[in-house]
């Protein structure tokens, strides 16, 4: 028997009403807004930050990224995960990706690792930061989430009762090496011939495996790439889309891709009850379901998704959003530096966040020096886990630091339990920022000095 | 006037050499100057003033501000490219000479692979203080009332040998 232990979304804090998009390009907005991930984030921080959400206790034997738009099309995400969470060596790792269910296939290897006794328990995270081409319907649905969901042997919140998968040649959307935005052929061919055949066809597969009709389902979570498209699909299975259709957050997040079925699971997760029958199908190139049976016990772990939805600012303009996402770019170089070399060394400062605590005076601080700058002590320092939550010391709003998004606070964090931090300060409105206010930390890209993603931790307002 | 026989070289000491990958400049830092006050036999608190040399990490006085923590001495950087960390020593031999200290350091680093220091390189993230204090922290090298140490007057050192 295996279950899904937790469940935990991870939703940026802006919004771009799809109203400025229509208004930047002409033609009629398509109602709502998306989510678009900070200038500071890529799938692969999402992905973090919801597995960070789950709660860092867990000890998953195996870690898998499931997304499309890794930063990397050569170096792995999972790793990364799997080294923040401060994981042992023998974790097993490895990205899904290339599919929109790439998140649900994960999900059944991960399934598949707890069944052959080779992981207890299994962490998927999913992320993405799809890019809709400018001045297309694309752009106006594709949103910007990560989730991320714990698996492992026993029932947890809720046990799988049955899967299925479906595997279906077919070319509905798709994105070569040399194409910067995903395309797909124009008109209903995919909605018809792809997304609701191969919907009925494995939705049909895992309920005859579980043995249960469609209206014993309490919520059926089916891939949402527009708001209307889960409705027709819910109505030929002999679905109520009133009663039985998990929302897919199109609306408020658009669509979110390969996290999109993971976070509608902690969404739907947030509110089922003891016995209720969970279906999740994820779509794209085939599609894979699950029947879950809710145990009661709770699943859902950081703030919920609902919450997270409410929680947000509103980008003021679509230029804005060009700058985040490099639409348009400057052409001034940056000057950060970097180099693999410091990256491997101070790896277990930047990723996990470790700290050092004086032997001598027991003064916590970061980073973690040689010679401790309370008592003088030359003779190193112990290896201390910082805290992710902490209250603001100092800050200053720096309008010359080159940024999308001018301007950057820096701030000096006291963590709790000691260790003062420098850093930035993200997610935050430059004029609402005080001293001594609750600070959570954050997963972020901070620069791409040397040629790849310098990861770091930052601070936003505690939510 | 002549410097001969104004100034005394009382301690040296020189890190391991070598790519080291495993090793910040820090590291390499620390390990000289630990060896300099080793065989000096002196505190650090008796240092009155430092010149440090360096080229490519980018890095100020705070290069031994920070990893040493001398915070409350005059620091200078020289860059005088690969004469960087001689001149360093001609102006630490000049400001004794001239009367003003009786003690200076003069210390002189590169690291080529990777010039940049933690908080991935940036001085944007530098770490100015890594310790839950209410105010910016002076050195852990107490110090007397007068700055300038006499001969024969004995600093409290926590730490360096």
């Amino acid at each position: 028997m295996a279950g899904i232990l937790r469940a935990a979304g991870y939703v940026p804090r802006y919004r771009l009403p799809r109203e400025l998009v229509a208004k930047e390009w002409g033609g009629a907005p398509a109602g709502g807004e998306k989510a678009v991930a900070n200038h500071d984030e890529d799938s692969l921080t999402l992905a973090v930050n919801a597995a960070v959400a789950l709660g860092e206790s867990a000890q998953p034997d195996a870690v898998f990224f499931a997304t499309t738009t890794s930063p990397f099309a050569e170096k792995q995400g999972a790793v990364t995960i799997a080294t923040v969470l401060d994981l042992p060596a023998t974790t097993r790792t490895l990205d899904f990706t290339d599919t929109l269910r790439a998140g649900t296939s994960a999900i059944l290897a991960a399934l598949d690792a707890i069944a052959g006794a080779s992981a207890q328990t299994v962490l998927v995270a999913a992320g993405d930061c799809r890019l809709g081409e400018p001045d297309s319907p694309s752009e106006q649905s594709y949103g910007d989430a990560g989730a991320a969901v714990l698996l492992g042997a026993g029932a947890g919140a809720a046990e799988v009762v049955a899967t299925h998968t479906v595997a279906d040649e077919f070319l509905g959307t798709w994105r070569t090496k040399e194409q910067e935005f995903p395309r797909g052929f124009p008109g209903a061919f995919e909605s018809r011939l792809g997304y609701a055949r191969v919907l009925g066809d494995v939705v049909e597969g895992v309920l005859g495996k579980a043995k249960v009709g469609p209206r014993d389902l309490a919520t059926v979570i089916l891939p949402t790439p527009s708001p209307r498209a889960p409705a027709g699909v819910a109505k030929a299975l002999g679905l109520d889309p009133k009663t039985q259709l998990q929302d897919g957050f199109w609306t408020t997040l658009g669509d979110t891709g390969t996290a999109q079925p993971l976070l509608m699971l902690a969404a739907a997760l947030e509110r089922a009850k003891a016995g209720d029958l969970l279906l999740v199908v994820g779509y794209g190139d085939g599609a894979d379901a699950l029947v879950l049976r809710a145990t009661g016990a709770a699943a859902v772990a950081g703030q919920g998704v609902h919450r997270q939805i409410e929680t947000k600012r509103t980008l003021p303009s679509y230029g804005r959003y060009a700058r985040f996402r490099k639409l348009v770019r400057r052409e001034t170089t940056s000057a950060d530096v970097s180099t693999p070399v410091v990256l491997f060394r101070d790896r277990k400062e930047l990723l996990p966040l470790y700290g050092g605590k004086c032997p001598r005076c027991g003064t916590v601080q970061f980073p973690k020096h040689r010679v401790c700058i309370e008592c003088g002590h030359a003779g190193g320092l112990q290896d201390v886990k910082l805290a992710r939550r902490g209250r603001l010391f100092t800050f200053t709003n720096d309008y010359l630091f080159e940024s999308p998004d001018p301007p950057t606070t820096h701030a000096v964090v006291d963590l709790d339990g000691g260790g003062r931090l420098y850093c930035q300060l993200t997610d935050c409105e430059p004029e609402r920022v005080e001293i001594d206010m609750p600070l959570e930390l954050t997963f972020r890209k901070l620069h791409e000095g040397g040629g790849f993603p310098n990861y770091f931790w930052k601070a936003r307002p505690a939510s | 006037m002549n410097i001969r026989d104004q100034v005394a070289v009382v301690g040296v000491g020189c890190s391991k050499f070598g790519e080291h990958y495993d090793r910040s400049a820090e590291d390499l830092v620390v390990d000289a100057f630990a060896e300099a006050l080793a065989d000096a036999k002196i505190e650090p608190g008796r240092i009155e003033a430092a010149w440090v040399g360096t080229l490519q990490s980018g890095f100020a006085g705070t290069a031994l501000a920070d990893h040493l923590k001398l915070y409350d001495i005059p620091i200078t950087r020289v860059e005088n490219y690969c004469a960087s960390g001689m001149d360093a020593f001609r102006n630490a031999c000049m400001a004794v000479a001239s009367g003003m200290y009786d003690c200076a350091l003069a210390l002189g680093f590169e690291k080529l692979r990777d010039s940049g220091q933690r908080g991935l390189g940036t001085f944007g993230t530098h770490p100015s203080s890594g310790t839950a204090r209410p105010r910016p922290r002076s050195s852990p090298w107490r110090r007397t009332a007068t700055s300038r140490p006499t001969g024969s007057g004995r600093r409290r050192s926590r730490r360096w040998p």
